[in-house]
């Protein structure tokens, strides 16, 4: 094989890519304050700011009750993790419904 | 897709720069990384760090074989346990040797994309069930290497042990980055001394091509996965007992067991991230990085990583070729022995830096070892005891 023909595959392979990012993803998730989450966002990344309310812990989840100027809501980790309540977190994560209430199910917190 | 721009720009200097940089290693970064984690994630986003380790392990594992083949040459007395690659650069075709390897990672890559879903659902289904049987599939993964082993069966056990001996004192120690010192002695300076030891000298080297079967070129790159499954899924196990495994399965001509080993790294590198993404568990340093970043990884993340990898193998390929055709072009120019000796005093000084005073002792042992390796003409997969036995009594004892 020569090496102007694997050039060739490199670049078709790197198109190939660029291809499936710009169309089957989402780069960026989206800032919302609480009150603007509503059920068309379900299954869509979203990020938004918030203090901690309450902690609770599952078997294999923990729920962060966080709250804006907006209003209130929900996030499930799937991670132990044990923040100050009033302490300002970073969430992102996908919209769901569970038990007809809006949540994040968190892909990534970061605690300020 | 702009704000990924910059993440894949930096990832594929740095990759660069560790995949051409004899001793060091992607982890090397990682471990910075994550060190700078409070910081980074303050400037950008998850996905763009994410980004960043994804592009650097894809170069990297697609430019390592450039300083293997070029920089890393013993002596053709050794030949037996030489690599492929290694007697094709005496030979003079050391481009067509680093060609080959980059033909089985981009066509590893690419296969193993495509097999990407049938792989998470076998991950999800057989990974809880072998989990409890780790040691043992190592005890018979290292049993069957040894049976294999055509000569010097107590030799290469004695230098298994001995390794492994090694890695166990090594990771019971306090040193930083304990397993640069560990490697770079077992596999870099041991080879570079003996290098000079038998005066090496490089013939001139010529620009030929492979001609390759589509069907045996297939066929090889499926055991690669095959094997990659076995072995990348498992913790100790990596590259070169997935190559061992691999062309065990059927008697292979020497071009494509290096484009099996070519295809391997890769095929490992982008296994380890659907080993994160469906049993959750990181089996490279790079995707130990990634889970510090994010909680799990998801559909999305998925697919971008999948595109990041793609984007970046395709930017490999052609710095890979460009930067071979220049390495053939210097290195029958340049002194070998006093190249030889310039990379083990950079090795040296890096691993002073990084771990201190006990990881000089390490390399030096290391580099004993791995001499005694190749005098004996040994097989480097042994010195893999320094991981495989650590592992095997961490989960036994």
């Amino acid at each position: 094989m020569l090496d102007s023909t694997l050039i060739k595959f490199g670049l078709i392979t790197s198109l190939a890519g660029i291809y499936i990012l710009l169309t089957f993803t989402e780069i960026q998730a989206e800032k919302k304050y609480i009150n603007e989450i509503t059920e068309k966002q379900i299954d869509k990344r979203i990020k938004i700011f918030g203090y901690v309310d309450n902690v609770k812990y599952t078997d294999k989840t923990s729920i962060i009750k966080v709250r804006d100027l907006t209003g209130r809501m929900n996030i499930i980790s799937f991670k132990k993790i044990s923040p100050k309540k009033g302490s300002l977190l970073q969430i992102e994560g996908k919209v769901a419904k569970y038990n007809n209430e809006l949540e994040i199910l968190a892909n990534n917190i970061i605690l300020y | 897709m702009l704000s990924l721009i910059i993440p894949i720009i930096l990832g594929t200097i740095t990759g660069m720069i560790t995949g051409l940089t004899p001793g060091i290693h992607i982890n090397l970064v990682n471990v910075i990384i994550i060190s700078l984690l409070p910081f980074l994630t303050k400037i950008s986003s998850p996905l763009q760090i994410i980004c960043f380790i994804i592009s650097m392990s894809i170069i990297h594992t697609f430019l390592d074989f450039i300083p293997s083949t070029f920089l890393g040459v013993p002596d053709t007395e050794t030949s037996l346990s030489l690599l492929p690659m290694h007697r094709m650069l005496l030979d003079g075709k050391g481009y067509e040797a680093v060609l080959l390897s980059i033909i089985g990672s981009l066509f590893g890559l690419i296969l193993i994309i495509i097999l990407t879903l049938p792989i998470i659902l076998t991950l999800k289904k057989i990974y809880p069930l072998i989990e409890n049987y780790i040691p043992h599939i190592l005890l018979i993964s290292i049993t069957f290497l040894l049976i294999r082993e055509k000569k010097s069966k107590i030799i290469s056990l004695f230098i298994f042990l001995l390794s492994g001996i090694l890695g166990i004192a090594v990771l019971n120690l306090n040193v930083p980055q304990p397993l640069f010192p560990l490697f770079s002695g077992l596999f870099g300076t041991s080879m570079l001394i003996i290098s000079i030891k038998n005066k090496v000298k490089i013939s001139r080297q010529l620009k030929t091509f492979p001609s390759l079967k589509i069907i045996t070129t297939t066929k090889t790159l499926l055991s690669g996965i095959i094997a990659s499954f076995m072995t990348g899924t498992l913790p100790g196990l990596g590259a070169t007992q997935a190559a061992i495994i691999s062309s065990s399965f059927s008697k292979i001509k020497e071009k494509y067991f290096i484009l099996l080993t070519g295809a391997i790294g890769t095929i490992i590198m982008y296994l380890s991230v659907l080993t994160l993404f469906s049993i959750n568990r990181s089996r490279s340093g790079s995707v130990v990085a990634i889970s510090k970043i994010i909680q799990s990884i998801t559909k999305n993340d998925l697919i971008v990583i999948i595109s990041i990898t793609l984007i970046t193998a395709g930017i490999a390929v052609i710095l890979a070729l460009k930067i071979s055709e220049i390495f053939s072009l210097l290195i029958s120019k340049v002194n070998y022995n006093k190249l030889c000796i310039a990379i083990i005093i950079f090795i040296t000084t890096l691993v002073t830096i990084i771990s201190g005073f006990q990881g000089l002792i390490i390399l030096i042992t290391a580099t004993f070892i791995g001499i005694i390796t190749q005098i004996k003409e040994i097989p480097k997969n042994y010195l893999m005891g320094s991981l495989i036995l650590p592992i095997l009594l961490f989960f036994t004892l």
